[in-house]
């Protein structure tokens, strides 16, 4: 009698999971991202934005490793001289990702998880690593959040202003690396997480777009090891700075969708002080930071 | 996620019995991640993400961990899929097994592939029923639905595998499994 089906089911799970090890420390992994994660939900807990913690993470996250240069650079001698293909596009912006540039990095975000969307801008000084990030405040409030995070050291000083609340608190934190790029859906998103990600990472070209004024190369993740979901990225055509991301990825109650527009703000004063904390309404009420969540 | 009712709870930093839990149950536990996943790199990841989730909830985790870690591994395979079905369906060709026998485990290892174009939850009852041998109904407690959801979706994945394996036996309605060529 031949077997069925679901015998020789049963007969190949148990072959194909024979045998298997895990090739590098998990628990490591995870406890990092994991530690990473709790950074991160102190400041999203403390902008009082709990209920988007996770996409908040996201943008705070991508305000570290925006990299390259305005004028073309070594990754930008000659961009027409080869024929575009996914991995040199890919080698292009790894390249861009080696240079600091002494640009204010401006992020507009718009992020919709299960439904309720929020819109924020996110400022970041990569000479000083202090980020400002003012979004809508939660669900329909219009009243603005502010977090102002100042980092030197491994000391994090994040400030946080409530208008809808009328409240204001500080959070200092002890890190234990200098500087602790969150986690965003790709993971990782500090300079050499972005590299990683970009190498571990299927990409196919789309093509050549123009987007809000300039000339750019679309990319889409067909398959990213750890991250599961859909991930479209524009680069400039020139440069391979970031022009435009978008993601859509799972939560544990629907979906969460990221569209991210970025520019490269020259480092005037002016641009400088869109950095500076605008200080404490008149008013408010001092209260402790909020416990990080989950 | 059930924890269990007198156990006690744990601390809120402390992964101490995770640190044991690894050592000891890591390679069952990569198993299974793995069946679930369709690789070992995309299982290493999935067991990675389901650990960082038990970690955040560890203040709340009862009893038993592994068993936590198990249930929050298959809730993590078949939440993927709610992302998954925004894409574009992709049909992959899997191989039939060669005619000959090396045959028959070549044939189980491109049935276990096949598994790879079933839903999550199709794939994630049929590894806890034919991996981990489990009841409808304690399939059903892992996965936080009812036995009925476990009965279709062993249901339509096994009919998914028999479609998908039609061609190497020449039959799609036969509940018997052999190479091409292969006397039944």
């Amino acid at each position: 009698m031949s077997p069925t089906l679901e015998d020789e089911l049963s007969a190949g799970l148990r072959e194909h999971a024979a045998g298997l090890h895990p090739s590098r420390d998990v628990l490591a992994a995870a406890r990092a991202r994991h530690r990473r994660r709790t950074v991160v939900t102190r400041a999203a807990s403390a902008a009082g934005t709990v209920g988007l913690a996770g996409a908040v993470a996201t943008v705070v996250a991508i305000s570290g490793p925006v990299t390259g240069t305005p004028s073309p650079g070594p990754a930008t001698s000659a961009p027409a001289a080869v024929e575009l293909d996914a991995a040199t596009v890919s080698a292009r912006i790894s390249q861009a990702l080696l240079a600091w540039d002494d640009s204010v990095h401006h992020v507009r975000s718009r992020i919709t998880v299960d439904g309720k969307t929020q819109r924020s801008e996110l400022w970041e000084d990569p000479v000083t690593g202090d980020t400002r990030y003012r979004s809508t405040g939660k669900g329909s409030s219009p009243q603005p959040v502010e977090m102002a995070v100042r980092l030197r050291g491994t000391v994090q000083t994040t400030t946080v202003v409530d208008a809808g609340r009328r409240v204001w608190w500080t959070d200092v934190q002890e890190l234990d690396v200098v500087r602790p790029l969150p986690e965003g859906p790709l993971g990782d998103f500090s300079p050499d997480g972005l590299r990683g990600a970009l190498a571990a990472g299927t990409w196919e070209l789309v093509g050549t777009e123009r987007l809000a004024g300039r000339d750019t190369v679309h990319l889409r993740v067909t398959e990213q090891s750890g991250f599961d979901g859909e991930y479209d990225l524009w680069v400039d055509a020139a440069s391979y700075q970031f022009v435009r991301r978008t993601s859509v990825s799972a939560t544990d109650t629907g979906s969460a969708e990221h569209v991210e527009d970025w520019e490269y703000l020259p480092r005037t004063e002016q641009t400088l002080s869109e950095l500076r904390f605008v200080g404490v309404p008149k008013g408010f009420k001092k209260i402790p930071a909020p416990e990080a969540k989950g | 996620l059930v924890a269990t009712e007198g156990a006690p709870v744990r601390g809120g930093k402390d992964f101490d019995e995770l640190d044991e839990l690894v050592a000891t149950r890591g390679n069952a536990l990569l198993a299974t991640a793995t069946l679930l996943a369709g690789s070992r790199t995309a299982g290493e990841d999935l067991l990675q993400a389901a650990l960082e989730r038990v970690m955040r909830r560890w203040g709340h985790v009862r009893g038993d961990p592994e068993g936590y870690v198990r249930r929050t591994l298959y809730h993590l395979a078949v939440d993927q899929w709610r992302v998954r079905r925004r894409r574009p369906e992709v049909h992959l060709t899997v191989e039939p097994p060669a005619p000959d026998e090396a045959g028959r485990v070549q044939l189980r290892h491109a049935l276990v592939q096949a598994m790879g174009q079933l839903q999550p939850r199709q794939r994630a009852v049929l590894v806890l029923r034919y991996w981990e041998q489990l009841s409808e109904a304690e399939a059903a407690e892992v996965l936080g639905c009812s036995v009925g959801t476990v009965k279709s979706s062993a249901s339509r994945g096994l009919a998914r595998l028999r479609e998908l394996t039609a061609d190497w036996n020449g039959d799609a309605g036969d509940r018997t499994l052999t190479p091409n060529g292969a006397t039944r």
